[in-house]
């Protein structure tokens, strides 16, 4: 059996509380994986340790079989690992362009791009549907397409996992729709996901596990049936 | 006589870039109007403008109240907040270097909410019984959903009359998201609240509204009377129940 492409061993983290207890996760290569639970219960938090944005007090991450635990955020990503965040954070006062020739420049993989770089750019706007946009500066942009330009930065990486905290949070179900059609591409081409996500069909129709976190601890994981099924968590987080 | 917020006719737009054209909305007393739309159709920038956040290039905006006409279009923010309206902006805009307990004062700086500030915060401590416990925490280091039901209470601590809420349960687990539909009910029920909302959960919203608006690219699309006529809508269909 291959090892999974991330792992989380016993990870916590306090804020004077425990907001991270403990928490050990497995996401296997390839795979759809979510993590719900109600506000406060330690998501965020939890890819924050995962990446570096924060250091851990206590357990492991490991990723594609390295410890990383006390890595920098930047040697994580490397690695090949991208987030997004809960409020997008584009260079405000850059073009859409340059938000992604910014991390092309440092991607692992920019040496090879070189002069290239403008058009790697420009074909990751257009894999996303911004292209039109291209010139333009944040400011202008809808909520979606805000949420399509902090994809396409985390996507300039070409990472092997891309982590989602509640990229769809806001939008409309047509426009959950068209986001969920882009991450199954993504995720057809190879490419793990971690979703953070309040909205229930997107979840529940998207990922093939579930992990549950309630305050800071794991309290339940498995298929999205198993998840909608379990009584902790539809006390905890469902509600009716 | 019927207090009423009304919007006629009201264009508007950032720069060059022009979001609304002639649009007019209604709100009565007691009423709760759902203003529906994908992102980007103007949603936010109409309750800016009765805010007095941005000014809108023509049209009327106006209060009906006792008989008497109360223009807002020319008054500043906050002095239409001291006329009893309140704003729930997108994207929380807490004060994050203040601790939870005092964002809710800073709510409730209008003269007639500072009587009633402390009911005002059991109100807001009951609703969401997480925010007593991280009361002296900063707001910036709270959790995003956390934030969100901060800046939903914290829009309630001014005592508004008349309750403009933009996606209230933008980030919330499923749970909290019936919980804040609900409690906006209560309010309507409890002190004629008026609402005028924006939430893309149609069918939370539904379960509170009197009646709403469809806006599409800055124009009022469609007028539903009820929340049945809004429900069997094309344009619901198809942007909200995946029809």
């Amino acid at each position: 059996m291959q090892a999974p492409l991330l792992e989380t061993q016993r990870v916590s983290k306090y804020f004077g509380f425990p907001a991270v207890l403990n928490v050990s996760i497995q996401v296997n290569s390839g795979e759809r994986f979510g993590l719900i639970g109600p506000n406060g219960s330690g998501k965020t938090t939890l890819i924050n340790v995962v990446t570096g944005t924060l250091p851990s007090d206590g357990g492991k991450v490991i990723f594609s079989e390295k410890e990383i635990t006390t890595l920098p955020a930047y040697r994580r990503a490397r690695l090949g690992m991208a987030r997004t965040f809960q409020i997008p954070k584009p260079f405000i006062s850059m073009t859409l362009l340059d938000n992604l020739t910014i991390p092309l420049r440092y991607a692992p993989h920019a040496e090879d791009l070189n002069a290239d770089i403008a058009d790697e750019a420009l074909h990751l706007l257009r894999l996303i549907g911004i292209e039109s946009k291209a010139d333009k500066r944040p400011a202008e942009l809808t909520q979606i397409e805000m949420r399509k330009l902090e994809l396409a930065r985390a996507l300039a990486l070409r990472p092997k996992l891309l982590l989602l905290d509640e990229v769809m949070a806001g939008l409309s179900s047509s426009e959950v729709d068209e986001l969920l059609g882009i991450l199954r591409e993504l995720n057809q081409q190879g490419i793990t996901i971690l979703m953070i996500e309040h909205i229930m069909r997107a979840v529940m129709t998207f990922c093939e596990r579930i992990a549950v976190l309630n305050a800071g601890e794991k309290i339940a994981e498995g298929t999205p049936e198993e998840i909608l099924h379990n009584e902790e968590v539809e006390r905890a987080y469902l509600g009716e | 006589m019927v207090n009423r917020l009304i919007v006629n006719n009201v264009s508007a737009g950032y720069g060059a870039v022009r979001i609304l054209h002639g649009v007019s909305v209604s709100i009565n007393e007691g009423e709760i109007v759902v203003l529906l739309g994908t992102n980007g159709n103007g949603k936010s920038t109409l309750m800016k403008c009765i805010m007095g956040m941005v000014q809108p290039d023509s049209g009327e905006i106006y209060l009906e109240s006792d008989g008497k006409r109360i223009d807002l279009t020319d008054k500043p923010s906050e002095e239409i907040v001291n006329l009893g309206i309140s704003l729930i902006p997108e994207g929380r805009r807490l004060f994050p270097g203040l601790t939870v307990r005092e964002n809710l004062v800073a709510g409730a700086y209008r003269k007639d909410a500072r009587k009633q500030l402390e009911e005002n915060l059991r109100f807001s401590y009951e609703t969401f019984p997480i925010l007593e416990e991280r009361k002296n925490q900063l707001a910036g280091t709270l959790s995003g959903g956390e934030q969100q039901m901060l800046a939903v209470v914290r829009g309630l601590m001014s005592n508004p009359k008349i309750l403009l809420v933009d996606e209230p349960s933008l980030g919330l687990a499923p749970i909290f998201v019936s919980h804040v539909i609900h409690k906006i009910k209560e309010l309507k029920e409890q002190f004629r609240l008026t609402v005028l909302m924006t939430e893309q959960n149609f069918n939370k919203a539904i379960q509170i509204a009197d009646r709403g608006y469809i806006i599409v690219e800055g124009k009022i699309k469609f007028e539903g009377k009820n929340t049945k006529e809004l429900s069997e809508h094309e344009l619901v269909k198809k942007f909200y129940l995946g029809v």
